[in-house]
């Protein structure tokens, strides 16, 4: 791979603008001056950081092929840390493609999907999860998602990994160093040192852990399921919710039949927000359809709003409704506090219960901060949580692996060749988050979730 | 004595542990074998230390032992006392060390080279290597002119180009009064091999009636002793178990003889030494019998010299630095010739000299003085712990601070000594030099410290060169298989700019690579060699069996529903403290099966992390990547790569300064299969 340099249309398949395709690697610039004019001094004559404009040719038949800016980038002062040349064309999908072919034709090869951003990091120009950022950062569904792609692509989780990693290999050296003395030859206090120092470590680790859940709802979404009676109001709170006409509205009970999904952010978590039938028996085929549906989805739910009409419900009804829902998923609406009085039900204790008014408003504040407190949402948007499946695992190892250290160095046969071995396997855990310790198999599963030309 | 030879098959330069070991194996293989050594009455001599073992050099003498080597042996017949270390820290890092007679052990590993056929020994100095087409033909000896052999293996020690330091004086020496070598340095830089100067040291030695005993603590042996070699082991036992064999009625002899009965030439006891079959238990009768590629001639009809180990072994004394003591080694740091840095967190790894202690450990009050006998009647006391590399008048200073050792008189002062190494990344695993095709090299030439450390390299060098002549496999124990796997990957990987020594931390698999599996692991190449006593070799074969069955038994039987397995597994449980024990199996079976349980969940763990490290191994790199022709390497790494001409990708990674992305582009190479 290492000796042609690749090349990937960068932006995205249609019409625009302009185009970009990317080129980096060995001879990048050979290649380059093969599609520009014969007249024209070679690329690696310009200085890094520089544009031209100039028209590309067939390098074979010189049929004229588009005329463009290019960019030059001399590594290791590029995104890939290789030499790097980016030419804009004229968008749209026949000439980006014949731009890219025109280059191929040179002497370029087709990038893998990710194959930029690989490059970038086995050159040493980001760590592992600064480069899995740039995925996320492209993928990001809400500003808060892409915010947190930014902080960890400038190094946020990298620079706090390092530092975990930095510090479990001192313990580590410091224990294997003592593998290296006879026990006569240690001071006493050293392995009640190393436990300190490890006790420490770990509670940073578990800080990290704990990050996870908000983390994991940042990069998934939350699916929240609206259920409950016909016309208790569903319709009309997912409305007010979305602050827009999505559902119709009717006081018709069972207007609402299909499910209807709409994307909302709830602090900068993407949701996806549900609203299903009206759960009631029923001979109609359609809606019964509809409340299987609806069944299925308060199964998945992360979150269920059971909507309750105050004045319709009574301990029968909400007794045989409430045995649907898993309790600790469970926020109760009582909707058209605007209409009727406060009537006092038993319900299972900590299901929270929100009054509100789909119509005017009111409540709604209160609902959605319920509905955070439930999920586990802050608004702390400083402090930059694991994300990744992976770096999760990596951590959860490591959680583990300390915590068996711990055992072992307070016990009276502490043997501590095991113990150490579990730090050595800390080390490694950590290492893989940052890319310090890799093989093919991580990178090809990092990188190919990429698309290509980045 | 064997007749001369026309062309010697193996010439082994230098008689220190390597050469002796060298030589020995090289003979007992068959082969033709030379020893040029400077002073014969200074075959194997201790300069240092009088005791063989502790931390990881353990481990290499249990494995030496294990292939047929002489340094275990040679150790349990000449120890004065016995112990093991670290008893409380887990199986994988139990080490024995042994303080040996000083005097006895180079007289007997004299008797034992000079009773060996097949090797030649002569007192002489090598000047000069003879070599041609880029192959070594022979020597040139100051006294015996040219000599020529098929492969030399040079063991030069501390002698290329060595001087001593004692405080200012500099004097042109091996150490212990033997001569240094100039003109050898200055032919293998003829050659073109690049030289580099190390530097190592040993700590003073004191009168030993100038100590005050009386404030020091006893440190009685241990018994019974632990042994390093398998042939001591069965003599002992066989000491040991006569009386009480009169009494149960020759159970073990009875279980031996029923599993060896088919093969009809090895029919006595396993578990004794067979004093028949065993060359070195004889007297010249043997060597006849038991053929020419054994070992054959000493005399051990004063085995132990008459010696009971488990009432007359020799006390060590205890003592302790102080606050002082650190304070003085403190405030001469700076002086302190073999010290001079500063320790920064990971990767400095001296010989663990007092100063070492005292920076890494600065909290600690105190550390141990081993007060160490050279000798079973000794006038000189070896005061192990205060290893250091200190000017005289502070040597004086730090050793009278020391509780005990106030009025002590110093009958040699701590010295070091400065010599020329190859860079031992010119080596082949087998450690043949690449350079010079059938040339080998082995300890501290190689950049190594210790006794151990030469004496395993020795041994491999010298099979190798015998296999070389033989025309058979070269031998390479792999970093998996064995301390000298990792002893021998790092020299010819890293190579070493400070003398290395062996440590634990070295090592992936040290759950595996312990000293009490040495001979079970390492014993297909026992036999491949073929230097190892058969009765020790059928010993091992019959334990092995013994073990596996037992474990079998194990996970058979249950106790309240629960296999016996399961219940040793348990941390708190002993096989003694099993409901269902078999009475008929040794000691050391019951030690195997107990140390295989306990830690089979652990091995299997450290194996997973070890291939996931290791899987970079098993990619060779191909004879015709040339790095030269790959571009994108980088320059400094493609230096690095053709310098060290890595076999497989795992070490090409372990180089020292070639980065991830190179591998990565050399892995790629070698998919594609072309430059």
């Amino acid at each position: 791979m290492f000796e042609k340099p690749i090349a990937a249309i960068a932006t995205p398949v249609g019409y625009g603008g302009i185009c970009v395709v990317r080129i980096s690697g060995p001879n990048v610039f050979s290649v380059i001056d093969r599609v520009l004019s014969d007249k024209m001094d070679s690329v690696s004559e310009r200085k890094n950081g520089t544009f031209f404009y100039s028209t590309i040719y067939d390098c074979e038949t010189r049929e004229t092929i588009d005329d463009a800016l290019i960019l030059v980038f001399h590594g290791p002062k590029s995104y890939t840390g290789e030499d790097t040349v980016e030419i804009q064309g004229h968008g749209g999908v026949i000439p980006a493609q014949r731009l890219l072919d025109a280059v191929l034709k040179a002497g370029a090869q087709l990038a893998a999907p990710g194959e930029f951003t690989k490059r970038s990091f086995l050159n040493g120009n980001m760590d592992l999860t600064q480069a899995e950022a740039v995925c996320d950062l492209i993928q990001s569904q809400t500003e808060r998602a892409a915010a947190v792609a930014k902080c960890q692509l400038d190094g946020a989780l990298g620079n706090k990994i390092h530092l975990m990693y930095d510090q479990i290999v001192d313990i580590s050296s410091d224990l294997e160093h003592v593998l290296d003395f006879d026990e006569g030859d240690i001071a006493n206090n050293f392995v009640l040192k190393t436990v300190q120092r490890i006790d420490a470590l770990k509670f940073f680790i578990d800080d990290m852990i704990s990050s996870w859940r908000e983390g994991e709802l940042l990069r998934q979404g939350v699916l929240i399921v609206l259920s409950g009676a016909p016309n208790a109001g569903k319709s009309s709170l997912l409305n007010a919710l979305l602050q827009r006409n999505r559902a119709i509205v009717h006081n018709t009970p069972g207007t609402t039949r299909d499910i209807i999904e709409e994307s909302y952010s709830l602090s900068g978590i993407p949701a996806r927000l549900v609203d299903t039938a009206g759960l009631r028996d029923s001979d109609n085929a359609i809606e019964c359809e509809g409340i299987k549906r609806a069944h299925a989805l308060i199964d998945q739910a992360d979150l269920n709003l059971l909507i309750i009409d105050r004045h319709e419900m009574d301990q029968q009804k909400i007794d045989s409704i409430i045995q649907f829902f898993n309790k600790n998923k469970l926020i109760l609406v009582y909707n058209k506090s605007d209409l009727v009085q406060m009537q006092v039900l038993d319900l299972p204790a900590n299901i929270p219960v929100v009054n509100i008014s789909a119509l005017n408003g009111d409540g709604l504040d209160y609902l959605k901060q319920t509905m955070k407190n439930h999920l586990g949402i802050t608004d702390d948007f400083q402090t930059q949580p694991v994300i990744a499946q992976r770096h999760m695992e990596e951590l959860r190892t490591t959680q583990n692996v300390l915590s068996e250290v711990l055992q072992l160095l307070k016990s009276d046969l502490a043997d501590i060749v095991i113990a150490a071995n579990y730090l050595r396997e800390g080390s490694e855990a950590l290492g893989r988050i940052t890319g310090r310790i890799y093989s093919d198999d991580i990178l090809d599963n990092i990188f190919g979730k990429f698309c290509v030309g980045k | 004595m064997n007749k001369r030879t026309e062309i010697w098959d193996v010439a082994v330069v230098g008689g220190g542990h390597a050469g002796v070991e060298a030589a020995l194996v090289s003979a007992r293989m068959g082969c033709s074998t030379l020893l040029v050594t400077s002073k014969i009455s200074a075959l194997a001599i201790m300069p240092c230390n009088p005791s063989i073992g502790g931390l990881a050099k353990s481990h290499l003498v249990y494995e030496l032992d294990a292939l047929g080597g002489e340094m275990g042996l040679n150790t349990d017949i000449c120890g004065i006392q016995f112990r093991t270390l670290n008893v409380s820290r887990g199986p994988a890092v139990w080490a024995t060390r042994v303080q040996c007679d000083k005097e006895m052990y180079t007289k007997r590993m004299q008797q034992v080279v000079k009773g060996q056929i097949n090797l030649e020994v002569i007192e002489d100095q090598c000047v000069d290597l003879v070599v041609s087409d880029g192959a070594i033909k022979g020597l040139i000896c100051a006294k015996a002119g040219q000599l020529e052999a098929k492969t030399v293996v040079l063991t030069t020690g501390t002698a290329l180009r060595g001087r001593t330091f004692i405080g200012k004086e500099v004097e042109e020496s091996a150490g212990d009064r033997r001569p240094a070598s100039n003109d050898l340095s200055a032919s293998l830089e003829r050659i073109g091999f690049n030289l580099i100067r190390l530097k190592t040291g040993t700590p003073p030695r004191l009168h030993a009636d100038s100590v005050d005993w009386s404030k020091t603590v006893v440190q009685p042996g241990e018994i019974p002793p632990p042994f390093f070699s398998m042939q001591a082991k069965m003599f002992h036992v066989e000491q040991t178990e006569a009386g009480k064999r009169k009494k149960e009625g020759k159970k073990y002899i009875e279980i031996a003889n029923n599993n060896n009965q088919s093969k009809g030439d090895c029919n006595t006891s396993l578990l004794a030494s067979d004093r028949e079959n065993c060359s070195t238990w004889n007297n010249s009768g043997a060597i006849t019998s038991s053929g020419p590629s054994k070992n054959a001639g000493f005399n051990h009809s004063s085995l132990f010299n008459g010696f009971n180990l488990s009432q007359e072994q020799i006390p060590c004394y205890l003592t302790h630095t102080n606050p002082k003591t650190h304070q003085i080694i403190r405030d001469n740091l700076n002086n302190s010739a073999l010290y001079g840095g500063s320790i920064t967190g990971t990767g400095v790894r001296y010989c663990p000299s007092i100063e070492d202690k005292i920076v890494k450990f600065a909290e600690a009050e105190r550390h141990h003085v081993f007060l160490e006998p050279e000798g079973k009647d000794p006038d000189w006391i070896y005061p192990n712990g205060l290893s250091n590399s200190l000017p005289r008048d502070v040597q004086d200073e730090m050793v009278h601070s020391v509780e005990g050792l106030e009025k002590a008189t110093f009958a040699l002062y701590g010295y070091a000594i400065e010599y020329d190494s190859i860079d031992s990344r010119e080596l082949r695993h087998t450690l043949e030099s690449k350079r010079i095709n059938s040339l080998f090299f082995a300890g501290q030439v190689n950049g190594t410290t210790g006794y151990e450390e030469a004496a395993v390299q020795g041994f491999m060098a010298g099979a190798n060169a015998a296999i070389k002549v033989l025309g058979r496999k070269p031998l390479v124990l792999s970093r998996q298989e064995a301390y000298i796997g990792v002893l021998i990957d790092d020299l010819v990987t890293k190579g070493t700019n400070e003398p290395y020594r062996m440590f634990t931390s070295r090592a992936e698999r040290r759950l595996i690579l312990r000293q009490d599996n040495a001979r079970y692991r390492l014993l297909a190449a026992a036999e491949y060699l073929g230097v190892s006593h058969e009765s020790a070799i059928n010993q091992t074969k019959f334990f092995e069996k013994l073990v596996t069955d037992e474990i079998a038994r194990l996970e058979s039987v249950r106790d309240k529903g629960v296999t016996l397995y399961k219940l040793l597994c348990r941390p708190d449980i002993k096989y003694t403290d099993l409901s269902d024990k078999n009475k008929n199996i040794p000691q050391e079976v019951i030690d195997q099966v107990q140390i295989r349980v306990k830690y089979q969940g652990y091995i299997a763990r450290e194996k997973i992390a070890a291939d996931r490290a290791l899987r970079e191994e098993h990619i060779i790199i191909p004879d015709w990547i040339d790095y030269w022709k790959i571009p994108s390497i980088r320059y400094e790494s493609r230096e690095k790569l053709d310098f060290v001409k890595p076999v497989n990708l795992g070490q090409a990674s372990r180089i020292t300064g070639v980065n991830p992305v190179d591998i990565a582009i050399l892995s790629l190479v070698i998919k594609k299969g072309r430059v």
